[in-house]
């Protein structure tokens, strides 16, 4: 056995050894990522498990029943009638009235704020 | 290479002994093994470094095979947890979740655990009995004895169990016990949609209803099933029927909303129900879906179809009049009226006073072939076959239809369908004469429909029927401002082969607004009695109209149509500027 054989033996079996780290290594490292997706995939499953049960709760808790029962006890409101929908024409403050109106509805928007100023002196004096 | 190791060079020697090193002959490149005196040992040397190289190769190979190849071993210790490496994880929760139109969730599924043994691996089946009866007190340890002490592998304890039983069991720490993960149905809004979505079974495989129906859509895939139901509308609809009922003592009732121009149901409603997430509780009738099973003579609102019938087969004008001064005679019996007016009715007036003999006669005039022909285009004889609920039932039909059945089935006598089929085939009539398939399935595509009758038929029997509501039976269901039309229907019921007279079904079947439709309701209430307030008397225009006006009242505004009244804009303005002036 010369020596250029020797050499190129012992390059083949340091090549192989280093390799065959480095794979091993590298394996390692893959399957510790494996893990923590293995992990973190759980961890959603468990999330979304979670999210379901919310949303059952979320459900129950706005079911109709439960919120008329709610609204009944808090509220003074009742379900709206026909007869209270009305058109926006038929609302008073009305912006396409002619000049005459719109001075009507502004005097007496300024009346209703004298008439509040005054009442605001008169407990201002009483006090 | 070797070589160099040994062949260092050393001119002096500074140390004692140092003479004794090994010369230069010993190296690799003059190795004359008969001359050198340390042959032996050089021979050693060399065997164990290649024998070191040997096994360092052996491994380094053996290395790169494991982590190219992927040996057996490591391969089962990843095996565990491998079919979720690469994908997305998958959706734990199998069954999909069922949604209404506005995507509150009315059926969901709820992770849970089941607890099972196998009685091979338990140690002591008493101890473990005694233990577990404790933590479960709604199983008796007798039971749990002997389900442990059977010869199999596998026994299930107990299916869905409380997280604080879990954790109890766990802390036991007996062997043999294992948990399993399930899922249970939930239906959060309880007797809401009972009837309507059914039920599963323990195994969450769907038994009735919905479920059952598109059972394998469900199981298939996670994404939620979507309706056309509508939560809220459902559940004011079913409080006012519920109302209804209690104040009329009827045995039940059904009520459905339908979308006129898709047929969509929007909501629908059996009752008596039951809470499905409580199956022990409920009894048999209120297991009965009476909307889409129910077979029942719907009585006068059949006049509906058979005035229908009369304008499009051309045989029948508005103007026509017919004569109801006197019972029709035929072979085997006599057509009366309920409330007879005694003289000669045009087609409005015979709708308005419901007049059996008009009906009769209109029938007849069109004559029997036409009427099945018509009948049948309005899928009232034929079981509506790919409806989502599973309980549905084939109308009832008369063996034999002859020239008694013609004039009987013109009223609704004679022949039973269900609310479902009544309900569709009247918005067929109001909708400007076209069938649709009624469904529950939001963005349903492969609707059939077909056109029954003309447009112009469709708009004069909307106004026919609007003249039912305002002067006819209908009166208390002429709800201001949404134009309610509709026709009522009172049918006694057949007792053992007898029609009784005070046991009735009163139905109201009504479109709304008539001017342009969108929505039909249809109210049937089985048994209605008489109170005080309905003066004695148990027609459908005493009980089911007023609660189909407040029902009407009620769920117009959320379905977001304008009201529309009677008066005219001027005065109604001065009147809402009136309410505004101190």
């Amino acid at each position: 056995m010369n020596n250029t054989q020797t050499a190129t033996l012992s390059i083949w079996i340091i090549l192989t050894c280093l390799i065959g780290c480095g794979m091993f290594v590298m394996k390692n490292q893959v399957q510790n990522l494996e893990k923590e997706l293995a992990r973190i995939n759980r961890n959603i499953q468990d999330d979304v498990k979670t999210i379901h049960v919310l949303n059952a709760e979320w459900s129950h808790l706005n079911s109709p029943a439960r919120l008329r029962k709610l609204a009944s006890k808090h509220t003074k409101l009742n379900p709206i009638q026909a007869e209270q929908i009305i058109n926006y024409s038929a609302l008073p403050f009305d912006y396409e009235a002619d000049e005459s109106n719109r001075r009507m509805i502004a005097q007496r928007n300024i009346n209703n704020r004298a008439e509040q100023n005054k009442l605001k002196k008169v407990v201002r004096a009483q006090r | 290479m070797f070589g160099k190791w040994f062949s260092r060079k050393s001119e002096n020697f500074y140390l004692p002994g140092e003479e004794i090193k090994i010369d230069k002959s010993f190296s690799f490149n003059n190795y004359i093994c008969e001359k050198d005196p340390f042959a032996t040992c050089k021979n050693r040397i060399l065997f164990a470094v290649l024998m070191f190289g040997l096994v360092y190769g052996i491994i380094a190979v053996r290395l790169m095979g494991v982590c190219t190849a992927g040996g057996k071993e490591v391969e089962v210790a990843a095996a565990d947890d491998n079919d979720s490496f690469y994908a997305l994880p998958e959706n734990p929760i199998k069954r999909a979740d069922i949604i209404d139109r506005n995507g509150t969730i009315i059926a969901t599924s709820l992770p849970t655990v089941n607890l099972y043994a196998n009685p091979k691996k338990i140690l002591d089946a008493d101890e473990a009995a005694e233990q577990l009866a404790r933590i479960l007190p709604d199983i008796r340890y007798e039971d749990i004895l002997a389900k442990l002490k059977r010869r199999g592998s596998f026994v299930y304890i107990k299916r869905n169990l409380s997280p604080s039983q879990q954790y109890q069991i766990n802390a036991l720490g007996l062997p043999g016990l294992e948990f399993e993960d399930g899922e249970k149905r939930i239906y959060p809004h309880k007797n809401l949609f009972a009837h309507l979505l059914g039920t599963t079974n323990i195994d969450n495989i769907g038994i009735s209803g919905l479920e059952k129906q598109l059972d394998e859509r469900l199981r298939e895939s996670d994404i939620p099933l979507k309706l056309t139901i509508d939560a809220g509308i459902q559940d004011t609809i079913r409080e006012e029927l519920k109302a209804g009922i209690e104040k009329f003592d009827a045995l039940g009732g059904v009520a459905i909303l339908m979308d006129v121009n898709s047929a969509e149901i929007i909501a629908m409603v059996s009752l008596p129900d039951f809470d499905p997430n409580r199956l022990d509780k409920a009894s048999g009738r209120a297991m009965f879906n009476f909307a889409t099973k129910g077979l029942y003579e719907p009585g006068s609102v059949f006049k509906v179809f058979n005035a229908a019938l009369g304008l499009e087969k051309g045989n029948v004008k508005l103007s026509d009049r017919f004569d109801a001064t006197k019972p029709l005679k035929l072979r085997y019996n006599v057509i009366k009226d309920y409330r007879g007016e005694n003289r000669w009715l045009d087609l409005q007036e015979i709708l308005i006073y419901s007049s059996n003999i008009g009906s009769a006669q209109i029938a007849l005039k069109v004559g029997q072939e036409k009427q099945r022909r018509f009948l049948q285009g309005l899928g009232l004889f034929d079981n509506i076959g790919n409806f989502e609920v599973y309980e549905k039932a084939s109308p009832l039909l008369p063996r034999r239809w002859g020239e008694e059945t013609t004039a009987t089935v013109a009223y609704g006598y004679g022949i039973s369908v269900t609310p479902l089929h009544i309900i569709t085939a009247f918005s067929s009539i109001v909708n400007g004469g076209i069938y649709h398939t009624p469904t529950i399935l939001s963005g349903k595509t492969q609707n059939e429909d077909h056109r029954v009758i003309s447009e112009k038929t469709s708009k004069a029997m909307r106004g026919l029927l609007r003249g039912v509501v305002v002067e006819g039976s209908g009166k208390r269901a002429n709800v201001l401002g949404y134009e309610v039309a509709g026709k009522t229907g009172t049918a006694n019921k057949l007792v053992n082969g007898k029609y009784v007279n005070k046991k009735v079904m009163t139905s109201f079947v009504g479109t709304f607004p008539a001017s342009n439709p969108r929505y039909a309701l249809l109210l049937m209430m089985d048994e209605p009695k008489a109170t005080k307030e309905t003066w004695g008397f148990v027609t459908s225009g005493w009980n089911t109209v007023p609660t189909a006006g407040k029902i009407i009242s009620a769920i117009a505004p959320q379905l977001n149509i304008k009201a529309n009244y009677d008066l005219d804009e001027m005065r109604r303005n001065r009147i809402i500027e009136a309410s505004y002036e101190r």
